[in-house]
């Protein structure tokens, strides 16, 4: 091999869309724990960790000059996760404007059916996201399903804590352990996210021919 | 790099310091750690009353692994073409760290360990 080989490989837009989306993904991580901790002196700050996070879910969505998408670029995938990422901010933004003064203003019922109507539009894109990312190909099994069991992890947990929260007692043991494993799992699997997308993008850079990706027959099907 | 391989060479190269730890390596132990962590920093709170700021099993394996997270560090630093000074932005908090989680990231910019690797990953290294 030659330098030149390494070189082109080092630029390889796919393997690096990988390890962008990665880092990101990391990156947000480590805002929301700061945020969480109360670092961030101004408020508007605040939106650095959905930021962050949604850079991740459009580099992941289209890849760098179009190689890289771990949606292949199929449509429906790369809409759901581009619409995700959109939708994050957006919610966002509008917690922090609109939802302060209708928390005043509105009746409760109001409030919860926007906070709910949010939640499943978030929910939605997330589940065709993940679904169409294992169809791809991009990804190789079984990691491709990873996102997949993250989704559902977070999924389960919050469920948890939601049920927890109306049928326990708060001075009890068991809504603690619950919000924490929440909090763990959210943590946890936005990390494990990144870190895949980070050994992925490795793994492309060092396999010859691994940079392209390949559709597998039953998503070639599917998609015709 | 599978993931078992990962943490054997980090453990095996436990305060080595020389070499270069490929981006597989250094991140699958980095997903080792924070998992072996999260389980113990809960097992200190709700099974040992520990508090979170206190000295339990998670500050046990913080120490632990704290020599050879270190040396992996910049084995991957010099294996993306960066100085092991680089180490510092983690001392700037949240920028710092987001950094630094870019410099782990780089591509091995030395010829010599891409000619290895293409060569164990070639049809007739592996016949």
């Amino acid at each position: 091999m030659t330098d030149t080989q390494v070189n082109e490989r080092a630029e390889s837009p796919a393997s690096r869309a990988l390890f962008i989306g990665g880092a990101l993904l990391l990156a947000s991580v480590v805002a929301t724990v700061a945020f969480q901790v109360g670092f961030y002196p101004v408020s508007w700050l605040g939106y650095i960790p959905t930021i962050l996070f949604s850079a991740a879910l459009i580099i992941l969505a289209f890849g760098i000059r179009g190689s890289g998408s771990v949606t292949a670029g199929r449509p429906l995938g790369t809409f759901a996760l581009a619409s995700l990422a959109l939708w994050l901010v957006l919610s966002d933004v509008f917690h922090a404007t609109v939802m302060s003064t209708l928390v005043e203003t509105s009746p409760t019922a109001v409030v919860v059916a926007l906070n709910y109507i949010d939640l499943v539009v978030e929910v939605a894109l997330a589940v065709i996201a993940v679904v169409q990312i294992a169809r791809a190909g991009v990804v190789p099994v079984p990691l491709a399903w990873v996102p997949t069991w993250v989704l559902g992890a977070v999924t389960a947990t919050w469920l948890l804590t939601q049920l927890v929260g109306l049928t326990v007692a708060n001075v009890s043991l068991i809504p603690m352990i619950v919000f924490a494993l929440d909090g763990a799992v959210r943590i946890g699997g936005v990390i494990l996210l990144g870190v895949l997308a980070i050994v992925l993008g490795d793994r492309m850079l060092r396999t010859p021919g691994a940079s392209t990706p390949e559709r597998s027959p039953a998503t070639d099907l599917t998609s015709s | 790099m599978s993931f078992i391989q990962s943490i054997a060479t980090v453990f095996r190269k436990y305060a080595d310091f020389s070499g270069r730890a490929s981006v597989a390596e250094f991140w699958w132990f980095f997903l080792f750690a924070y998992v072996i962590a999260t389980v113990l920093r809960g097992i200190d709170l709700f099974a040992l009353d520990i508090e979170p700021t206190g000295a339990g099993t998670g500050t046990l394996w913080t120490l632990a692994i704290l020599l050879p997270s270190l040396a992996v560090s910049v084995r991957r630093l010099r294996d993306g073409g960066n100085s092991w000074t680089q180490l510092f932005w983690v001392l700037v908090p949240v920028a710092g760290l987001v950094i630094i989680i870019l410099r782990w990231c780089d591509p091995p910019r030395d010829t010599s360990v891409a000619d290895d690797l293409a060569e164990r990953n070639s049809p007739s290294s592996s016949a």
